[in-house]
Order: structure tokens, then C-alpha cells, then sequence
């Protein structure tokens, strides 16, 4: 649990998701499935947008079609911030 | 066909005086004006830098879990609503036979705003996917059934400044016809967005007195330089009358006549023609004569066009009448809050009649030769009233008029 809370992209993405889909940032956890935070198909693709700005990062066309859980999400943001250089990204720290 | 009587049960507004019929009231019977610098935007580039804005508008008026994630003309329509279903007592018995039709003259365009601003200073991937579903004209009204689960007859009217009146009148016809007892129905704008009011500051219709706000809008006054913009929201519960009386409900008011069309002539220059046309279709659903109208509530823009064009067309149809016959602009202490502007207006003539006091045309100090009637300047007059109009005319030549009775 501590390891999770010093991980600042996963501390960011809570903060995202939980500010989106309304729901208390303790239920976002490594292993909680997205269905489980409640939303929608529409509140789901508004945290999407929300995470490429965050982020500065664009997931490809059919990225995000496996990410079902907090687990797979974080792995997706983590690899795509890897692809994209920091001279695009604002959030550089992240 | 038989139709059903119609009756006002209830009505909330946000309007630059605040949220709620109590400060819109108070304020307009006290003829104070609520507009003042603009704060929303950097308006320092324009020659109009005052409106009619809700600065003390606040989310949680709105009553409903997702105020946040919907543009703030929805914003307003749902802290309207609000206060009318509260204000009504109305309890839904029968979802699939209330509704709620709203009219908007420019709907989210503050979102509208924002993804163009995105789009072109990021790049197309900034565009948010919520553009679509918070700019639609008919947020606003789904939003509405969504929170008070209405299932009836829905639908959202743009016909410029006249979409409040249309949007009543509509929803009159709903009831009248039989295809619901109960109706949510007004108007709401927020047009006070940059980029849309860099169109309006182009189009050199608003005042440009930016040094003396609260006297800068003055209707039918001869020193009069044009509107002020502003923005709100007015919704009202129509009700069928039965349905109201069974369920002990107050009755503000009965919804009696609505007359509108289509001056066909140009897109922004009033019509005479096409406005008495109006008026006399308003008059011929409600089975008036001229001799029965006690008010107008008047649309009375400021600008020289439409306030000669307005009293035209009431001396036109009203002849001998008109000249004591009075007619008032409440747009002279609100602004012109577009597609808002005919709701609100519809409440001020329900209070009117209500209480019997007709809020003033303010700033009047300088009379027009071509507007020479009964303005009620400057000071609000108790009269004993039965039947008021309300005037809503419209880029588009849209014009729509609403005839209301005193509570049966």
C-alpha cells in the first residue's frame, strides 16, 4: 500500500478518476475493477479524455479497449508516457 | 376539439438579481438594475464591456448530482426547475403525461467556446468528448426529465429571443390537447461566452454606456443606445386545470392565449405587420377583445428599432386604446437574457397579475416622439389587473405572444 501512494502516476490517476466518476479515491485501488467505480460507457470516455490532457499522452485509436481495471489502466498510461517524449508533455514529473 | 384549461401552479428563475422569485420580484418592483461590469470574460477589447450576469449563481441550486459535468445554461434551467417543482408542490403521477419543453437562443455555447479554443490553440485531440452532449440544444430539458424522472412530451425550441414564449406556448398546446397534464416549460441562456459576445460587440446593437451600468439600458426612451445582454433562466409549471384543482394546488395564473409567426420579411429588422398578426392570434386563441388587455409586458429591446416597431404595432391593433394602455420593459433592469428572456418575462406578468403591480420601465427620462405610450417609467403602479400580454419578438422575424388571466 505505501509502495502504491509513493507511485505519483497511479497517486495522479486516482485523483483523476476519482474527481471524474465522483466516487471516494479509496476505492481506487490496484486489483478494483473499473465497473466496480459505477459510470457509464460516456463518464468512461469523459476520465479518458481527462487522463490524455492530464498526461499529455494520446492512447491509440483501440487502446483502450482491454483496460478493465485500475491495474491495466496504470500499466497503458505508464507505457504511453514512455512513448511520448517529455518535450510534449507538460506533466514532465509525472 | 375540446380543449383543457391551463394553469400556472409554480415558476423559478435565476436572473442577474440571483437565484429565486423573491430577489427577481423585490428587484423589479423596486426598479433597481442589476447589471454591472462584466466579470465572466476580459471584455476590455469591446465597446460594450457591461451585462446582466448571475454573479451570485451557485451549482448547488441546481439540486442534481451531475450540476458540474453540464454547461451552465443547464446549469440555470435545472436551478429553475428546481424551485418550480418546489414552488408547485407538484408530486409526478403520471411520468408519461408530464414533460418539459425549453426554449434556448444559443444553448451550450460556452462549451462551444471552450473546444474551439482547444481545437485551435492544441490541436483536434483536446476537443473534450463531453462538447457534443453539453452543447446540445436540448440538454437542458433532458437533464430536467432525467432528475424529476418525466417521460412525457419533451423537446427544446430556438427561435432567438422569442424561445422562452414558444417554448410556454408549446407546452400550453400540450396540455390543451391532451398529451400531458403537466408540463415544465421556459426558457434559459447563457450567451455571456467570449467568443459568441465578440459576435453581439460586432453587431452594434448593445449600449455602449460602460460608465453607468444600472442607466445604460433605457427602452422607448429617446437617448436610448441599445440592449443590454444578459443571461438566466425562467421555467414554470403548467398544469391542466383539474389536475391542479384536485390536487389543492395553488393557482398563480391561467394560461389563456398564444399567438406566433413569421415576419418573412428580414432576418434581424422588426415588422409591424407581422407583430400585430401575432398579437391578434394571441387575442383570437384566448377569445379576447382588444378592450379585455389590461398590461403588455413589452419586449422593448432599447434599441430604436424594435421599441418604434413594438409601439407601432400596438397602436396598430389597440387604435384609441393603446394610449392608455400600459406597457413595460423589465429589460431595462435584467438585460435582454435571449432565448430566457420570454420564461422570465411570462413570470413578471404572472407576479403582476398576482399581486397587482406593474414593475416600471426604468431609465426613462427622455420621451420619444415615436414612442409616445404609457411606458410606466421609472416607478412600479399598483393596478388591479385580469389579463396582461407578454411580447417576445426575434432575429428571424420570429414573434410570440402569451395571453394570461388572473388565477380562476
Amino acid at each position: 500500500m505505501e509502495e502504491q501512494l509513493q507511485d505519483p502516476v497511479e497517486e495522479q490517476l486516482r485523483d483523476l478518476i476519482s474527481a471524474n466518476l465522483k466516487v471516494d479515491k479509496s476505492v481506487i485501488q490496484r486489483g478494483s475493477k473499473l465497473a466496480d467505480w459505477g459510470g457509464d460507457s460516456l463518464l468512461f470516455l469523459e476520465t479518458i479524455f481527462e487522463v490524455e490532457s492530464h498526461f499529455n499522452i494520446q492512447f491509440p485509436d483501440t487502446g483502450t479497449d482491454n483496460v478493465t481495471d485500475f491495474d491495466s489502466l496504470v500499466t497503458l498510461v505508464k507505457a504511453q508516457i514512455a512513448k511520448t517524449p517529455a518535450s510534449r508533455r507538460f506533466n514532465a514529473s509525472a | 376539439m375540446p380543449r383543457h384549461r391551463v394553469v400556472v401552479t409554480g415558476f423559478g428563475l435565476v436572473t442577474p438579481f440571483g437565484i429565486g422569485q423573491q430577489v427577481f420580484w423585490e428587484g423589479l418592483k423596486a426598479g433597481r438594475s442589476a447589471i454591472a461590469p462584466i466579470e465572466r470574460f476580459d471584455a476590455s477589447e469591446f465597446r460594450t464591456r457591461i451585462a446582466g450576469e448571475c454573479k451570485t449563481f451557485d451549482l448547488a441550486a441546481c439540486d442534481y448530482v451531475d450540476a458540474d459535468r453540464v454547461d451552465r445554461v443547464s446549469q440555470f434551467a435545472l436551478a429553475a426547475a428546481s424551485e418550480a417543482m418546489r414552488n408547485s408542490g407538484l408530486e409526478i403521477d403520471d411520468e408519461d403525461a408530464t414533460g418539459v419543453i425549453l426554449g434556448t437562443g444559443i444553448g451550450g455555447i460556452t462549451t462551444i467556446d471552450a473546444a474551439q479554443k482547444a481545437l485551435h490553440t492544441k490541436g483536434p485531440r483536446f476537443v473534450s468528448p463531453m462538447t457534443v452532449p453539453m452543447s446540445m440544444f436540448n440538454a437542458a430539458a433532458g437533464h430536467i426529465c432525467i432528475r424529476y424522472g418525466l417521460r412525457g412530451p419533451s423537446f427544446t425550441v430556438s427561435t432567438a429571443c422569442s424561445s422562452g414564449a414558444n417554448a410556454i406556448g408549446e407546452a400550453f398546446r400540450m396540455i390543451q390537447h391532451g398529451y400531458a397534464t403537466s408540463m415544465l416549460a421556459g426558457g434559459a441562456d447563457a450567451p455571456l461566452s467570449y467568443g459568441i459576445f465578440a459576435g453581439w460587440n460586432a453587431l452594434r446593437v448593445m449600449s455602449q454606456r460602460n460608465d453607468a451600468p444600472a442607466s445604460a439600458m433605457r427602452p422607448f426612451a429617446r437617448d436610448r443606445d441599445g440592449l443590454v445582454l444578459a443571461e438566466g433562466a425562467a421555467i414554470v409549471v403548467l398544469e391542466e386545470y383539474e389536475h391542479a384543482r384536485r390536487r389543492g394546488a395553488s393557482i398563480h395564473a391561467e394560461l389563456i392565449g398564444y399567438g406566433f409567426n413569421n415576419d418573412g420579411l428580414h432576418s434581424t429588422r422588426p415588422s409591424v405587420e407581422g407583430q400585430v398578426k401575432a398579437m391578434r392570434r394571441a387575442l383570437a386563441d384566448a377569445e379576447l377583445d382588444i378592450s379585455t388587455i389590461d398590461y403588455i409586458n413589452a419586449h422593448g429591446t432599447a434599441t430604436s428599432a424594435n421599441d418604434a416597431t413594438e409601439t407601432e404595432a400596438v397602436k396598430t391593433l389597440f387604435g384609441a386604446r393603446a394610449k392608455t394602455l400600459p406597457m413595460s420593459s423589465i429589460k431595462s433592469m435584467i438585460g435582454h437574457s435571449m432565448g430566457a428572456a420570454g420564461a422570465i418575462e411570462f413570470v413578471a406578468s404572472v407576479l403582476s397579475l398576482r399581486d397587482g403591480v406593474l414593475p416600471p420601465t426604468i431609465n426613462y427620462h427622455e420621451p420619444d416622439p415615436l414612442c409616445d405610450l404609457d411606458y410606466v417609467p421609472n416607478t412600479a403602479r399598483d393596478m388591479p389587473l385580469n389579463i396582461v400580454l407578454t411580447n417576445s419578438f426575434a432575429f428571424g422575424g420570429c414573434n410570440a405572444i402569451l395571453a394570461v388571466r388572473s388565477a380562476p
